[in-house]
C-alpha cells in the first residue's frame, strides 16, 4: 500500500532537484567561449495584436555571440526588430541578429532593439509571465521567463545622453545625469 | 593661412549645411510620393526641420518647457478625418481645447506608440479635472488601411478614455503629414513593413500652432510640467 501513496513533498524535492539541474545546465558555459546570461526580460502589457519583449543580454565570455531567433508559444509570429530615428522620424525594421561582444551586454530597451511578438494570442495581464526561448548563435538555446509590466514603465530617459549625438547644443552632452 | 580652414572650426556651418541637405532631400521626396507637399509651405519647412534635431527633454527651471520649443512654431495640420466616434474631425473646427496634443502612430506598432501614448495617459491622469478637460489628445493613424475606427478605439483605451484616434485614406494621411512638412513619413503606395512616422507628440496651443514638440523617452514628469504651463497660459 505504501507505493500507492503520493508523496507531495518528495515530488517537490524531485522537481526542485530538476529545476536545478535545468537551471545549471543552462548555466554552464559554452564550449565556443560564449557565456550568456539573461537579465530583465519583462513584456509591456500589449495595447494592440503585437507586442515587445525587452531584456538585457551579457555575455561573460570571451567570444563575441549573436541572438539570432527567438520563439514563445503566445504569439504568431516572433521577430528581432529595432527602431530607428532619423531627421525627426522614427521607423522599425527587422534585423537578422542582435550581437553581444565578449565581455558585454546587449540591451533591448523601448526606442531601440526589441524582441517583436506579433499577433499575441494571449489576453496578458500585469504579474504574467511569458516563456520566451532565445537562440544564440553560439550559446544555443535559453528559455527565459518574462514578466509582463505595466505600459509605459520603461527607465526615465529624460535627461539622460542617449540620442544627443546630434544635439543643437552640445554642452548638453551627458552633462545632465 | 590655409589652417583657418580647418572643418572643425564652425561645426555650425556643417549642421546648417547638412540641415539644408535634409530638407532639398525632403522636399524631393515628399513632392514624389506626396503631392500634398505642395500645400507646405516654407515656414512649416522651417518649422519642421527643428525637429531633424534629436534631444530629449531636460526638467529645467520651473518656469519653463522641458520639452522641445518649436521656434517658429509648426502650423495647424490640414486635417479632416474620421473620429473613433465615427464622425468627421475637422481640425481647423474641432480642436478647440485649450492644449491639443498630436501624435501620428499605428495600432500594430508594440515599442514606441504604446509608450508615448502611456506617458501622455500618465500624465493626464495626474491633472485635476478642470486641468484635464483643457487637454484634447490626437492619435492620427498612419496605417490607415489596418487601423479602423473601431481598431484604433481598442488600443487607445489603453492609455485612458481621453484620446481620439483619427484615420483617413493614405492621402488624406499623406496630406495632414504634408501639411505640417512631415513627408518624410508619408505613407508610401507600395508601403512594405511597418510605417514610419514622427517620433515627436506636438503640442498645439489655442492659437493652432504647435510650439512645443516632446520626443520619445519624455517621462509622465515632463508632460505633466509642460502641460500644465501650456494651460496656465491660456
Amino acid at each position: 500500500m505504501e507505493h500507492t501513496t503520493v508523496n507531495p513533498p518528495r515530488t517537490t524535492t524531485v522537481a526542485l532537484l530538476g529545476a536545478l539541474a535545468l537551471v545549471l545546465a543552462a548555466c554552464t558555459p559554452a564550449a565556443s567561449g560564449s557565456a550568456i546570461t539573461v537579465a530583465d526580460a519583462r513584456v509591456p502589457v500589449p495595447a494592440g495584436v503585437n507586442a515587445a519583449a525587452y531584456m538585457t543580454l551579457i555575455n561573460d565570455g570571451d567570444s563575441t555571440d549573436q541572438l539570432i531567433s527567438a520563439s514563445t508559444d503566445i504569439a504568431g509570429a516572433v521577430e528581432l526588430h529595432e527602431t530607428t530615428t532619423e531627421d525627426g522620424s522614427m521607423s522599425m525594421q527587422q534585423v537578422t541578429g542582435v550581437e553581444i561582444p565578449a565581455d558585454g551586454q546587449a540591451v533591448l530597451e523601448p526606442g531601440g532593439l526589441h524582441v517583436m511578438l506579433i499577433g499575441v494570442t494571449e489576453d496578458l495581464t500585469e504579474g504574467d509571465t511569458v516563456d520566451l526561448t532565445l537562440t544564440f548563435e553560439d550559446a544555443g538555446e535559453r528559455t527565459v521567463s518574462a514578466e509582463v509590466v505595466p505600459l509605459g514603465d520603461v527607465p526615465a530617459m529624460d535627461m539622460s545622453s542617449e540620442g544627443m549625438e546630434m544635439g543643437s547644443e552640445p554642452m548638453d552632452l551627458g552633462s545632465e545625469s | 593661412m590655409d589652417e583657418t580652414r580647418r572643418p572643425r572650426r564652425n561645426p555650425r556651418w556643417l549642421l546648417l549645411a547638412v540641415g539644408v541637405l535634409l530638407l532639398t532631400a525632403c522636399g524631393t521626396g515628399g513632392a514624389a510620393s506626396s503631392p500634398a507637399s505642395a500645400h507646405t509651405n516654407g515656414d512649416a519647412r522651417r518649422a519642421a526641420a527643428q525637429l531633424e534635431i534629436e534631444s530629449l527633454p531636460r526638467q529645467g527651471a520651473s518656469d519653463e518647457i522641458w520639452g522641445r520649443t518649436l521656434d517658429p512654431p509648426l502650423p495647424a495640420p490640414d486635417l479632416q478625418l474620421t473620429s473613433t466616434d465615427g464622425t468627421t474631425f475637422d481640425f481647423a473646427r474641432d480642436a478647440d481645447a485649450p492644449v491639443t496634443l498630436v501624435y501620428f502612430g499605428y495600432t500594430s506598432c508594440p515599442d514606441v506608440c504604446p509608450m508615448h501614448m502611456a506617458a501622455v495617459g500618465r500624465a493626464l491622469d495626474r491633472l485635476p479635472p478642470p486641468q484635464k478637460r483643457a487637454v484634447d489628445v490626437l492619435f492620427v493613424s498612419v496605417d490607415p488601411t489596418t487601423d479602423t475606427p473601431e481598431r484604433l478605439e481598442e488600443y487607445l483605451a489603453n492609455f485612458g478614455p481621453t484620446i481620439t484616434g483619427l484615420t483617413g485614406t493614405p492621402e488624406e494621411i499623406n496630406d495632414a503629414l504634408a501639411s505640417v512638412a512631415l513627408p518624410r513619413s508619408a505613407i508610401g503606395a507600395d508601403a512594405e513593413g511597418p510605417p514610419e512616422h514622427p517620433s515627436y507628440v506636438l503640442g498645439y496651443t489655442a492659437d493652432d500652432r504647435a510650439h512645443v514638440a516632446w520626443p520619445f523617452g519624455t517621462t509622465p514628469d515632463t508632460y505633466l510640467h509642460d502641460l500644465r504651463m501650456l494651460i496656465d497660459r491660456g
